[in-house]
């Protein structure tokens, strides 16, 4: 089974986040909030297209916007393979942390 | 917010087609909510990353080998950085001959920009010219207002004419009185420059009266620097020489007078053709015209040439030829300082070419020593344009590194070289280092960068692919060897040329200085001061006024003579009159000689030590005289009224005065007016009582004991002593005042003086670096032959042959090349041809020099090879 790096947890989470208005400037703004740190959007759509890939997430493209000057966006959704990856990587590191004082005991 | 910035739309299609709308639609929203959010700096630094990265990851275009073009050309800048570090010497070398050349380039371009090409801050600027009428000699003249009234009135291809006349009024505040520069102007000379007020408004026809004519236009930097930018300066009434005019308006930023330089104060002229003054021979102003928009220049010329054929016809005795000029505004107002302009900016391009030589002369060098890393890099599948794309690289960052240190050394320069500009040119508020001038820069460097990547390339390419095995950098010398002798040579040729410039300009400048100016500055002060206001109401007063001041600075200590003139020889203005001698009629007067009147109070020819050749100089006696009205001429004047005879008693006319005819009383020797260059000599003193009205303003000139330096401070106090009210400017010795009116030469003179240095230096440098590369690869070479018997003698002449024969071909082609273009120089050469053989060779000469030192080291290091050594390695 695929895992995946630390920028793609990132990201898939991010998505779950916005639920159903996930695209590139949400993404990239809600990674900022909550995690702190600056991704580029060509940074995330790569990270993006990688999980499509491993089938982690699917894509489509929605309606033309005018405040876009009627480019489209490219939504994304989380598949329930990316949602199971993700619980078990999360259930694994919560695993390993149990007992240390970092911060992670607590589920 | 449909509007996408620039940079979006400009990468738009180089995004992949299946996220091209996702990526450039997010580019956009997120610019916006940044723009919003964190202000437009950090939105466009923003953007610049992000554009940057989404090319990265998701460009369209790639190469044959499928590489992605930003991400690959990173690596190579990056590995050119790499390489440049590990020779930081090298690099610092590079960097600082590219900058010392750039700074200048962009400093120049920065000046000439605005000046040559740049389009004058006017509507239509394309349309504007002026008007000027044709002298005796076929040269052009200001024109008299009848003059213009007439073109106005039947021109049918002009939509406006425009009078302008100088005009420096006092502004006269109790504590700090300032003369300004300004100009009296028809009601619709903004229009016709099709310039808007800032503020207020423009004048109206019927303040272009003699009774309408109370109202002002501020300039915007004397409505900064004196009205601190108040708006509500509009409806205003300042006092100008003591009178009140109601402020109108203000004038935009970026406006520039071009027509009197230096204008900022604008009143309406306010003429109508009776006055006196407003005769066709009165000619004391300049007419600027808007050609209508739908007429060629050429036709509306040919139109002004038959208005002039009826005017002559219809008053012969007030034009001396027919026609008039119809002088593009730019092109006209600049045609003084064009060539001098020119030639700096061929003589700085110059410097750039022997940097750019240098700087490839070293890559050359360097390349040879990286011979055995770029046949390990073919070996591993580069192929050659991966090796010329990364030295292309390389070389970016050098001319890039280059052009930031340069651009750092402009923006020093340009206000050093502004504040030696002429203070008569105009346009000079509008020299700055501009985005223009950086955008050319940047091209300029990408250029540079390919020249000095690509050079190298082709050389090691061509090896990398015939030799096909690393071997050592010694043996395949030759065509490198060859290459950089070339450079050397071009530069050595380069350098010859700006030598020979920067040599005909000193000729030129210590002939001028050299020749008798006829009068004697040494030691003597000038400062122009004024009586002006209700203080002094009339002729009586003023005069008083200015013995006052005669008086006062006689008695400051040190001061040996004083008198009070007009205008000062080499000041940069003359008043220039028709004579005529009154016992030979002329059928034509308006073609009377013209010559430089002085009105003078005070022993004025003593205390300039002009000698009087014959006959008397003027006395204080002479000044109540009404019956012969004595007058003091030049002796060009005298032969050229009386040729041959006495001219002592004989009787001329001056127009304007107010005495019927004067009396020759004495001759005295002839003086530079104009310029130092200009021989025009004919001149005539007079006493400042027998014009028709004394000028508010006069030029004060004092001789002093010792330094005239020391004495000025004394001497304007005790001017200034007679009515503080009264401002003073122009405080400077003689001396001074001569060398001011020699600017532009000095200008150009230390110009080519420091870039023919510089290019000395880098040619030098690069004979240097030529032979002392050939002598470390002969290294085995001169070790056999020293083993073999060869003498230090012989050692020297082998490497002194090699950089002489380079000098040697060099020095041919550059005086082939100065022959051929020290001609554009002579506009700016005074008493040598611009092919003198003196200066061409001694310049030659000093080149030979510089080359044989740049040559002696490299020498003496191979005399030193020790043979064991040399062998042994």
């Amino acid at each position: 089974m695929d895992t995946f790096g630390e920028l793609e947890q990132l990201v898939l989470l991010a998505v779950m986040q916005a639920a159903d208005d996930a695209y590139g400037v949400v993404v990239q703004t809600a990674i900022r909030r909550k995690a702190r740190r600056d991704l580029t959007l060509g940074t995330i759509y790569k990270t993006l297209s990688r999980l499509e890939t491993k089938g982690f997430v699917t894509s489509e493209l929605g309606e033309p916007t005018a405040e876009r000057g009627g480019r489209a966006k490219r939504y994304y959704r989380v598949t329930a393979a990316g949602r199971r990856a993700l619980q078990q990587q999360l259930s694994a590191l919560r695993a390993m942390a149990a007992g240390l004082d970092i911060g992670l005991e607590v589920p | 917010m449909t509007n996408a910035p620039r940079l979006v739309r400009l990468i738009e299609p180089l995004i992949r087609a299946d996220f091209r709308d996702a990526i450039t639609g997010d580019l956009v929203e997120r610019f916006e909510t940044d723009l919003e959010q964190r202000g437009a700096v950090v939105a466009q630094l923003r953007l610049w990353r992000e554009s940057f990265m989404a090319l990265r990851h998701f460009g369209r275009l790639t190469l044959p080998h499928r590489e992605n073009p930003v991400r690959s050309f990173i690596a190579d800048v990056r590995y050119g950085l790499r390489v440049l570090r590990r020779t930081p010497s090298f690099a610092v070398v590079c960097i600082v001959t590219l900058a010392l050349a750039i700074g200048p380039t962009a400093a120049i371009l920065s000046v000439v920009d605005p000046l040559l090409f740049r389009p004058l801050p006017y509507g239509r600027p394309d349309h504007l010219a002026f008007i000027w009428d044709r002298g005796g000699n076929g040269s052009p003249i200001n024109t008299g207002y009848s003059t213009i009234e007439d073109v106005r009135t039947r021109s049918t291809t002009l939509s406006s004419v425009a009078a302008v006349a100088r005009w420096q009024p006092t502004l006269s505040t109790p504590d700090n009185p300032e003369r300004l520069y300004g100009a009296r102007v028809n009601w619709n000379y903004f229009r016709t420059l099709a310039v808007p007020m800032m503020l207020g408004r423009d004048f109206t026809s019927d303040e272009d009266t003699q009774t309408g004519n109370t109202v002002l236009i501020l300039g915007h930097r004397l409505w900064e620097r004196r009205f601190n930018a108040d708006s509500s300066i509009i409806g205003r009434r300042i006092s100008l020489d003591g009178a009140p005019r109601t402020v109108v308006g203000v004038l935009p930023r970026d406006y520039d007078d071009v027509v009197t330089p230096n204008a900022e104060i604008f009143a309406p002229l306010g003429y109508v053709t009776s006055l006196a003054w407003a005769c066709r021979m009165c000619r004391h102003l300049t007419a600027v015209a808007r050609v209508r928009d739908d007429v060629p220049l050429e036709r509306s010329r040919a139109e002004l040439n038959q208005i002039s054929a009826q005017l002559v016809a219809a008053f012969p005795k007030d034009y001396p030829s027919v026609g008039f000029y119809l002088a593009p505004l730019q092109q006209d107002a600049m045609k003084e300082a064009r060539p001098a302009l020119l030639a700096i900016l061929g003589a700085v391009v110059l410097v750039l070419l022997i940097a750019v030589a240098n700087v490839v002369n070293l890559h050359l060098a360097q390349s040879i020593r990286r011979e055995t890393e770029f046949a390990v890099r073919t070996a591993l599948g580069a192929n050659g344009w991966r090796l010329v794309r990364q030295l292309v690289a390389e070389g970016l960052s050098v001319a890039l590194a280059g052009a930031a240190l340069g651009l750092g050394l402009a923006r020093a320069l340009v206000p050093a070289l502004v504040s030696r500009l002429p203070a008569t040119l105009p346009r000079r508020a509008a020299i700055h280092l501009e985005g223009g001038v950086v955008m050319t820069l940047a091209l300029v460097s990408v250029a540079i960068a390919l020249v000095i990547g690509m050079v190298p390339a082709i050389v090691a390419r061509r090896r990398a692919l015939y030799s096909g095995e690393m071997r050592s950098a010694a043996r395949h010398g030759t065509g490198h060897a060859r290459a950089r002798a070339a450079l050397v040579v071009g530069e050595i040729a380069l350098a010859l040329l700006l030598l020979c410039g920067a040599g005909l300009l000193s000729m030129s400048l210590v002939r001028l200085f050299d020749l008798d100016r006829g009068f004697d500055g040494h030691n003597v002060i000038t400062m122009n001061f004024q009586s002006s206001g209700p203080a002094y109401p009339d002729n009586v007063a003023v005069l008083a006024a200015r013995r006052r001041v005669l008086a006062a600075a006689a008695a400051v200590p040190g001061v040996v003579d004083v008198a009070a003139v007009t205008l000062l020889p080499l000041g940069g203005g003359l008043d220039r009159y028709g004579v005529m001698a009154l016992d030979r009629p002329l059928d034509h007067p308006e073609r009377a000689p013209a010559a430089t009147g002085y009105r003078v109070v005070g022993d004025f020819l003593k205390t300039m030590r002009i000698p009087v050749l014959a006959g008397r100089d003027l006395t204080e006696a002479d000044s109540r005289d009404t019956v012969a009205n004595p007058v003091v001429i030049s002796a060009s004047l005298a032969q050229r009224l009386w040729p041959g005879e006495n001219p002592l008693n004989k009787r001329m006319r001056i127009p304007n005065s107010r005495r019927a005819a004067s009396t020759v009383v004495g001759v005295a020797a002839d003086i530079r007016q104009r310029s130092l260059n200009d021989d025009d000599a004919r001149a005539f003193y007079y006493p400042e009582e027998h014009w028709i009205f004394p000028l508010n303003s006069a030029v004060l000139v004092a001789r002093v004991n010792g330094n005239p330096a020391a004495a000025l401070h004394a001497v304007r106090a005790a001017v200034a002593s007679v009515d503080p009210s009264q401002p003073i400017i122009g405080v400077r010795t003689m001396d001074d005042v001569v060398s001011r009116s020699t600017a532009q030469r000095q200008l150009a003179l230390l110009l080519f003086v420091a870039f023919a240095g510089l290019a000395v230096l880098l040619s030098a440098a690069g004979v240097y670096g030529v032979l002392a590369g050939s002598v470390s690869e002969r290294t085995k070479e001169i070790g056999v032959r020293t083993a073999l018997g060869a003498t230090t003698r012989d050692t020297y002449a082998l490497v002194l042959r090699r950089g002489l024969a380079m000098a040697g071909v060099g020095l041919l082609l550059g005086l082939a090349g100065a022959v051929a273009t020290t001609r554009y120089l002579q506009s700016l050469l005074f008493g040598v041809a611009p092919t003198d053989p003196v200066v061409l060779f001694g310049a030659a000469a000093v080149l030979l020099g510089v080359s044989l030192l740049a040559c002696l080291v490299p020498a003496r290091r191979a005399a030193r090879i020790d043979p064991m050594v040399a062998l042994r390695e």
